[in-house]
């Protein structure tokens, strides 16, 4: 029995231990990209070409995530498959880089990650960075769906979609998802231009 | 009573932690190329209604087939006229659940962000809690 338990916590461990230094790999690529990115615009460009259609690497580091209320600074990575979610937030493949128009959805594990998402309220603010800018946000929505229902949807100006399991404190597999819809406060990041639709002139939606 | 109550916990325990991680290891099964065809062979009649006529036809088109193929092989430069099957990558095991969001759909489910992790640590402690236990009242 103590060697089985033993086991339990080694193999538990072994994963949290796995997605601190994916996450640590995760942020020191992003400070390339983003240090690689203020001199070579061309890079930039082809970066957020690549995120805004959804086609950029698995694991990629795509932006920064920063919730400073509930002491979130987190490296958004492409994808949302287990080792994806082990390194970071994880980018919905398909759906827009923060700030771009349309939904971008991020989301993450509420035992890493998001495990203080909860505490986010209504009007409470979010900054993301992208390699071409960063944007601020406020939480405009919250909801609780069940696992499976229709959660995410289209949207033609810019949306920042969280996600995460729910309850946080919960044994097993979560039964419910916690949705936190917000919206750009501050004019969206400023896009290059020869991408028509990533430039997103638009205030607040 | 008294003994039986650890091995009983522990059971639990086992199950509830298989219970949550074995939906990601059985979720396909992939036959050993042959076993099925062998499988469903019909069982051989005994006696003179044995003798298979079918497979001697089918040999001697494939000998007839192979010598084609090596003069034609001679004759010029060989053209590949065989179509490889695509070969079956195995997806994620994320992707085979139907709940499941790999990609932005409209009204698509939040992504499956569920982990057993935080139960795996609350039984490995209790686990590990009570084999200590025994272990010093053995003592």
């Amino acid at each position: 029995m103590l060697a089985f338990g033993v086991a339990l916590l080694a193999y538990a461990g072994q994963s949290y231990a796995a997605g601190a230094i994916a996450r640590d790999r995760a942020r020191t690529a992003w400070e390339r990209v983003k240090a690689r990115s203020s001199v070579d615009g061309a890079f930039a460009l082809a970066l957020a070409v690549q995120g805004g259609m959804g086609n950029a690497p698995r694991g990629a580091p795509i932006a920064r995530l920063i919730a400073t209320r509930i002491g979130l600074d987190e490296v958004v990575v492409e994808g949302v498959d287990d080792r994806s979610l082990n390194a970071g937030p994880g980018h919905l493949p398909g759906s827009a880089i923060p700030g771009a128009p349309g939904n971008s959805v991020i989301s993450a594990h509420r035992d890493r990650h998001f495990r203080a998402l909860g505490a986010l309220t209504i009007g409470d603010t979010i900054r993301t960075e992208t390699v071409h800018g960063s944007a601020t946000w406020v939480i405009a929505r919250r909801t609780i769906v069940g696992e499976g229902r229709p959660a995410l949807f289209q949207s033609s100006t810019p949306i920042l979609t969280l996600t995460t399991c729910w309850p946080i404190r919960y044994l097993g597999s979560a039964p419910d998802r916690l949705i936190l819809t917000a919206r750009p406060v501050s004019p969206a990041p400023r896009s290059p231009t020869v991408v028509g639709q990533l430039s997103p002139d638009r205030g607040p939606g | 009573m008294n003994r039986s109550l650890p091995v009983l916990a522990s059971a639990l325990s086992l199950l509830l932690v298989c219970a949550a991680t074995a939906s990601a290891q059985f979720t396909t099964f992939v036959p050993r190329p042959g076993t099925v065809e062998a499988a469903a062979e019909p069982a051989k009649p005994t006696g003179p209604s044995a003798r298979d006529t079918l497979k001697a036809t089918t040999l001697t088109d494939m000998r007839k087939w192979v010598d084609s193929a090596a003069g034609s092989i001679g004759q010029g430069a060989p053209v590949d006229t065989t179509t490889r099957a695509p070969r079956p990558s195995s997806p994620p095991i994320a992707d085979e659940s139907p709940r499941s969001t790999q990609k932005f759909e409209e009204g698509a489910p939040a992504p499956n962000t569920a982990t057993p992790l935080p139960l795996l640590i609350v039984a490995g402690v209790g686990l590990s809690a009570m084999g200590l236990l025994l272990l010093r009242r053995r003592a």
